[in-house]
């Protein structure tokens, strides 16, 4: 896993912050999130907000990502000529294909958050957090009755998931599914810190 | 685990993680369902060019 950093976008994380910031800068559109999530649980939407403004600092630079790379069966064994070009340099390459498990629970155990990228433009962030609205407001009832710390947990995992999983719409062809850690938030005693220099960057 | 196991056999805590990313966070849900979906085989793997099935 790498710093966020330090990889080759060095503002990726900076991209979804600033989209998020867009939306929720609306006075209506942070008001409707707010209102719709107290049908459920009374202040939660501005109790998980500013939970993640506090965190900011942290996920800003301590976010540590995998990246891995969707592909067709036909890809299988050349892989993807712009992907070759895109990562490594004039080092050595190597690809490793490997099967997701649709669940695992080492995902739980390494705290990690996996999600797909979406490569979205602004108008699309938007319009996923107006779905997103919907959906609070249909499922208030099922929300409701869940205790409120999940709530604002699922809250702030949307928010980081928004984050470092948005990507610039011009990058769609990479197809990236991102592990992401932020051990400062929720550290997992299986995974060891250290520092690798590849290609000059650590 | 295997990406071929349904739903039903998950646990009721998986099935309910499941459930709040459909809310807060569709578009991922959607994604990793369109995935899963369209790769249900297993995969093989190629080791110095030589195709291994099933591994």
């Amino acid at each position: 896993m790498r710093n966020t950093t330090c990889m080759a976008d060095y503002r990726e994380v900076e991209l979804g912050y600033g989209m998020l910031a867009s939306f929720f800068s609306e006075a209506s559109k942070r008001e409707a999130f707010m209102a719709a999530l107290d049908l459920c649980h009374q202040g939660a939407a501005m109790q998980a907000l500013t939970l993640f403004d506090q965190w900011w600092a942290h996920i800003r630079f301590n976010t540590y990502v995998s990246s891995i790379s969707e592909h067709e069966d036909a890809e299988d064994f050349h892989g993807r000529l712009s992907m070759w070009r895109a990562f490594g340099g004039r080092l050595p390459k190597v690809a490793i294909v490997i099967r997701v498990p649709f669940h695992s629970s080492g995902a739980q155990q390494l705290n990690i958050l996996f999600s797909p990228v979406a490569y979205l433009n602004q108008q699309e962030v938007h319009a996923t957090a107006n779905a997103v609205i919907e959906n609070i407001k249909t499922s208030a009832d099922f929300l409701r009755a869940l205790d409120r710390e999940v709530v604002i947990g699922n809250i702030f995992a949307m928010l980081l998931g928004a984050v470092t999983c948005v990507k610039h719409e011009g990058f769609h062809e990479e197809r990236e599914w991102r592990a992401i850690y932020t051990p400062k938030r929720a550290q997992s005693s299986l995974m060891v810190p250290s520092v690798e220099v590849i290609g000059g960057v650590p | 685990m295997t990406d071929n196991q349904p739903a039903t056999d998950l646990r009721p805590e998986v099935l309910l993680n499941m459930h709040l990313e459909g809310i807060f966070m569709p578009r991922a849900r959607v994604q990793r369902d369109d995935f899963y979906a369209k790769h249900k085989k297993i995969r093989s793997l190629h080791i110095g060019g030589q195709r291994l099935e099933n591994h």
